[in-house]
């Protein structure tokens, strides 16, 4: 295990290196100027000049190569041009935001996922099967962004049911920075205004993002659970007399679970992903919104910053999924050549 | 054991939580009465700081929590008025001028307002050299010419004589605010591209330290900025104790949000959105002409479009009224000069209208009877993408067919700037109040700007500028300016479409709010909330 | 039985007899199941109505009527005009090439590439399995769309360079699977048979491991259809895709966003559509997975 887990690690390393060196030459082949795009369309050319030698644009791609890597390595992420601040301060500021709607959005997903799963399963090839199904990939076909502008018109706009776009009620100030987190902080300050409103402004975009989860999610639960319903210790427990629902709950769900904490660690990588529309919809002042932005910009620290930490996060859900997953199936074995790819 | 355990966890998470819970600022109960909430398009925003500010959304707040010398009353926008000084007079130089100051003026932070705050500056401002810094280094200010003959005297010196008008409406713009030195100066660090301070630029970007009717409360990045009334300013004590300016990019979003009363005023309004709202007993919709023209760049170095037949032809292609009437909405004017209306030396006259007979003879006298194809780039904000689509539609009908490049803002204005583009939509917005600010930029290829860009070098309007920028007589100036224009609109390198009506949503409880025509002319000291 | 045992033609015929066994399982499975059989008919009428657009079309798409503009669906614009006065129901009908097309590149593209790096890394090991699966790693661990917005920000944005940048977000993962799927065959008795009957490397790659591997693929490939398409919505959604005029859907979305309040069809007709075929795909994917899945075929 401790081996395996220091391969991984390693690996880990180089293929962060390698999203540091990608992303540097995306920015290479860029055949335009980012200065000129800082400068705005107003800005005199002599503006523009003056930036370009501040920045250091002005000197051959070697030496920028070389200030870029020394930079990094000494974990200095340099200054976003947009914000004027370090892209490590921004990412500080906006990663909290896409985690804590991607966290609720994964809840929605795990719940509705688990149950058409379930009933899926259970009714097998029965309509209530087919409409689950049809139900879940409607879910994931739906383009989020025309989704969410659809959803926002109805419940925010048409039945008031649900608040306005955005992360907080604007008469609301956020509670001291804790986690970044607002239902965290909001409970640890014990502000119960800001945690409920919080949380109403997460129902819209958290289910808008949580339905692109769940047909995953539904489709794995429905496999494993057809596949442990046929198992003699299901069949012994229903001759035992155990009333159905106890049989399904307790001894099949249990079971059918093990190969879905895969899919959940897949889909919350996905979901991360996801925020990047989600949030421009909603106006969510959160990573997926700062990083498009930057594309956009051509802001090149806070593109290698952020991108670099989406690839983190991602390469680290998909290590802790493989460990959870080794865990709790133990016939696994990690070191074996291939066995988890 | 582990219910021993169970209790010191609960016993310490209790007592850390009151902990915290002792640091956690009280949330003032500032009822929504006293709060004004603006719904704008701020993701341009880029910092709060004077010397750096150059985007619409930053220089329009920094003039919400600084003052000027001279500055703009709402509603009133064609010469600056006395605000921090009380009087100036120029030298029989012509260079030198002197401005007497207030002296009931302070900072926020209670220091008065000195001769040597105004030195500081304008002199961070000249030394920093960040965009908008042109501004003041355009009349050879440097650090040197800035002095403080008194503790409410400031001078300044020229390197030569300028057009009084336009020195002045420099000075009532946004990077010619004056910020707290003694303040600013506590917070100087070095950076990696300040080795030797930075002048306060890195906490100006998230602070204010100014005089101004508001105090920057919170600026929480793409979500919204609080900024909070100064009850001790000398003469514009804000009429709500609070404003919230919410972060809201997409106009359907103002829009609805206003409409459900979440936020107070919708920031521009586009036409088919104002449509909507019309008759809603809840709302006013408050409109003014806004200075920014909207026009097409046509390169004048790419292929057909070098023959000024050609540009003429394309110019009488055009379906004005069909753009302004559905497009806009109504919510436009044809224009065909560089100067807006609402600046000295606007004129209405209009030199083009859409006649497809003739724009066809020209093209055929430039020997392109059978069309060309031709490229034309856009910014993907409305309503750039319909403009161009809607000239891409004219020209099929005179044989000129338009392929149209879709560019976000990092790809269009590079590109622009490298002069790489065929044609291009675009819009532009005086940086200060005067002429000169548009005349300078359309006309003048020297100063390196549209006209250049669009590869028109023509030495006789570049000089008629010349001339008017040290004419200090305003009538005579503005005559070389008509002049100018007279040759742009003939042979130049622009198509000149209109000028936008500005329209804000505003709901009925709010009063004293004007209109702005500009980015940077709105205050928000006037508004009151019922 | 070991392969000695066996010619080549021996094999062959085995391995067709069991292919046309799999393929009579898979029509009874796929009969079984309604969702699949209607996940079908809507790919076979996207195709068709890409096929004969002109013909179904009623107007140009292209031709802008500004004082016709935003009017509600009616007998002479039957889904209503957008914010240019342009006939949606034609544009709808003509971007379904678009949207095949896009598809289809982007298989086309990626689709080989995964199988070339997937058999070299697979086949050979070593040092050259090594770098390529590092590098594919290092694409992997971009999330598809962020990966897709970056290139397409990075190149000039326009319809080319969206599928070139989708095509490199994919590659990736198919790389990953055809590997696997070779490494499974590399050692088989049926490949070492073949190699002693006397084929070189490049002839095993080319002749024996790239058939096997394409099934595999081809069900995969077919299974992204519908993320492709919604990648490709959700560039042009960010201007980062097709370029105006043309009637791609995800730009008709962005399109009449500003218009969602009151003229509810212009952003809503290219949603569904976008929503039908992507549904389309994923039925038909879904029902694939079942065909696939062993559990489902002893049942």
């Amino acid at each position: 295990m401790p081996a395996y887990l220091l391969k991984r690690l390693i690996s880990l390393i180089f293929t962060i290196a390698g999203i540091a060196v990608v992303t540097f030459f995306i920015s290479l082949v860029v055949p335009l100027d980012p200065l000129a795009a800082i400068a705005g369309p107003q800005a005199p050319q002599e503006t523009v000049e003056r930036l370009r030698v501040l920045y250091g644009f002005d000197q051959p791609l070697y030496v920028q190569f070389g200030h870029y890597v020394s930079r990094l390595s000494e974990g200095n992420l340099g200054m976003s041009f947009q914000t004027g601040r370090p892209v490590l301060d921004d990412i500080i500021q906006f990663f909290p935001a896409t985690l804590e709607l991607a966290t609720i959005a994964l809840i929605i997903s795990i719940v509705s996922g688990i149950t058409l799963g379930v009933f899926s399963a259970v009714y097998r090839n029965s309509w209530i099967d087919h409409f689950a199904r049809v139900f879940s990939l409607i879910g994931v076909s739906m383009p989020v962004f025309w989704l969410g502008l659809v959803l926002m018109l109805i419940f925010y706009f048409k039945l008031d049911w649900l608040p306005e776009p955005g992360r907080l009620d604007i008469m609301l100030i956020e509670p001291e920075r804790v986690t970044g987190f607002l239902l965290m902080d909001s409970l640890i300050a014990q502000d119960w205004e800001v945690f409920y409103d919080a949380l109403m402004h997460l129902i819209l975009p958290g289910s808008v993002l949580g339905l692109f989860g769940l047909a995953g999610i539904a489709r794995i639960v429905r496999s494993s659970m057809l596949d442990v319903l046929s198992q003699e210790y299901v069949k012994t427990a229903r001759i035992k007399g155990l009333a159905e629902h106890l049989v399904i709950v307790r001894h099949a769900l249990r079971n059918a679970l093990v190969p879905t904490v895969t899919v959940i660690g897949l889909t919350y990588g996905g979901l991360l992903e996801g925020s990047v529309l989600t949030e421009t919809i909603f106006s969510w002042p959160g990573l997926g919104r700062y990083l498009t932005t930057a594309f956009l910009t051509l802001d090149l620290n806070a593109i290698v910053g952020g991108t670099m930490l989406v690839a983190m996060s991602y390469s680290l859900v998909n290590l802790v999924v493989d460990l959870l997953y080794a865990y709790l199936n133990p016939k696994i074995s990690l070191d074996g050549e291939g066995s988890l790819s | 054991m582990i219910r021993k355990m169970l209790n010191a966890i609960v016993a310490v998470s209790m007592a850390s939580s009151m902990v915290i819970l002792a640091f956690v600022p009280q949330t003032e109960a500032a009822s929504r009465k006293d709060v004004l909430v603006v719904g704008m398009a701020t993701s341009d925003l880029i910092s709060l700081d004077p010397a750096k500010a150059f985007e619409f959304s930053g220089v329009g707040l920094i003039t919400q929590m600084y003052d000027r010398l001279l500055d703009f009353p709402p509603g009133s926008y064609e010469t600056p008025e006395a605000s921090l000084a009380k009087s100036w007079s120029v030298g029989s130089d012509g260079r030198t001028w002197t401005f007497k100051l207030r002296s009931d003026a302070k900072f926020h932070s209670g220091n008065p307002v000195t001769a040597e705050d105004v030195v500081y500056s304008f002199a961070r401002v000249v030394t920093l050299k960040d965009q908008p810094s042109f501004i003041l280094t355009q009349f050879g200010i440097t650090p040197d010419s800035l002095k403080a003959v008194d503790r409410h005297t400031f001078q300044v010196t020229l390197d030569q004589p300028y057009a009084g008008g336009i020195f002045l409406a420099c000075l009532a713009a946004g990077v010619a605010s004056v910020v707290d030195s003694k303040i600013v100066k506590q917070h100087v660090k070095n950076t990696d591209k300040y080795p030797s301070g930075d002048m306060g630029l890195t906490w100006l970007s998230t602070n204010s330290a100014g005089s101004g009717s508001f105090i920057l409360k919170q600026w929480a990045k793409n979500d919204r900025v609080v900024i909070d009334s100064n009850a001790d300013h000398w003469a514009h004590v804000p009429k709500v104790k609070r404003v919230v300016i919410k972060e809201i990019n997409e106009a359907t979003s103002r829009r609805l949000q206003v409409e459900k009363g979440d936020i107070d005023i919708a920031w521009e309004l586009f036409p088919d959105q104002v449509k909507a709202l019309q008759g809603n007993q809840d709302l006013n919709i408050q409109k003014f002409p806004g200075t920014t023209i909207y026009y097409m760049g046509i390169n004048v170095k790419a292929g057909p479009l070098a023959d000024p037949r050609v540009r003429k032809a394309i110019r009488y292609a055009i379906d004005y009224d069909g753009i302004i009437n559905n497009i806009m909405g109504g919510a436009a004017k044809q224009i065909n000069t560089f100067i807006p209306e609402g600046f000295a030396g606007y004129t209405s006259k209009i030199y083009y209208r859409q006649d497809l007979n003739k724009a066809k003879e020209l093209l055929k006298a430039a020997g392109f009877e059978n069309g060309f194809e031709i490229e034309m780039d856009t910014g993907d904000q409305t309503p750039n993408p319909e403009l161009a689509q809607s000239v891409q539609n004219s020209l099929r009908k005179i044989g000129v067919t338009v392929k149209i490049n879709t560019l976000v803002s990092a790809q269009l204005w590079p590109k622009y700037r490298a002069q790489k583009h065929d044609m291009i939509m675009a819009r532009w917005g005086p940086d200060y109040n005067d002429p000169h600010t548009n005349a300078q930029p359309f006309t003048d290829y020297t100063a390196r700007q549209l006209s250049w860009r669009n590869v028109y070098y023509n030495e006789w309007t570049s000089g008629l500028i010349k001339q008017a920028g040290v004419e200090m007589d305003q009538k005579r100036r503005i005559g070389l300016y008509q002049q100018a224009n007279q040759v742009i609109q003939e042979d130049g390198p622009y198509v000149f479409l209109f000028q936008p009506l500005y329209q804000y949503g505003v709901r009925r409880n709010i009063d004293g709010f004007y209109p702005p025509p500009s980015f940077d002319l709105w205050k928000l000291y006037t508004i009151s909330k019922n | 039985m070991t392969a000695q045992n066996l010619t080549t033609v021996e094999v062959r015929m085995l391995r067709a007899e069991s292919r046309k066994r799999a393929l009579q399982d898979s029509w009874t499975l796929w009969k079984r199941n309604p969702v699949t059989i209607a996940g079908t008919l809507i790919i076979l009428s996207l195709i068709l109505i890409a096929m004969v657009a002109p013909w179904l079309a009623t107007h140009d798409p292209f031709d802008q009527i500004l004082a016709d503009r935003l009017f509600p669906p009616s007998l002479d614009y039957w889904f209503g005009t957008d914010n240019l006065g342009r006939d949606i129901y034609s544009r709808v009908i003509h971007g379904s090439r678009l949207t095949l097309m896009i598809a289809f590149v982007v298989a086309l593209i990626s689709g080989p590439i995964g199988l070339v790096v997937g058999v070299l890394s697979g086949y050979l090991g070593g040092m050259v399995d090594e770098v390529l699966m590092r590098l594919s790693d290092i694409f992997l661990a971009f999330p598809k769309l962020i990966l897709a917005i970056a290139f397409a920000a990075a190149l000039e944005p326009g319809l080319t360079n969206a599928i070139i940048a989708i095509s490199i977000a994919n590659w990736p993962s198919y790389a990953r699977l055809v590997r696997a799927e070779t490494l499974a065959v590399r050692n088989s008795d049926y490949i070492d048979a073949v190699r002693i009957l006397g084929a070189g490397h490049l002839r095993i790659m080319i002749y024996h491991l790239t058939p096997m591997c394409l099934s595999t693929l081809i069900v995969r490939v077919s299974l992204d259809m519908g993320t492709i398409i919604l990648i490709a919505a959700g560039l042009g959604f960010l201007g980062l895709g097709a370029q105006p005029p043309a009637p791609e859907w995800g730009l008709m979305v962005s399109d009449g966003r500003n218009y969602l309040v009151d003229q509810w069809w212009v952003s809503t007709i290219p949603g569904i559509a976008i929503l039908v075929v992507v549904l389309g795909f994923n039925l038909v994917g879904d029902g694939l997975r079942d065909i696939l899945d062993p559990h489902q075929r002893q049942s």
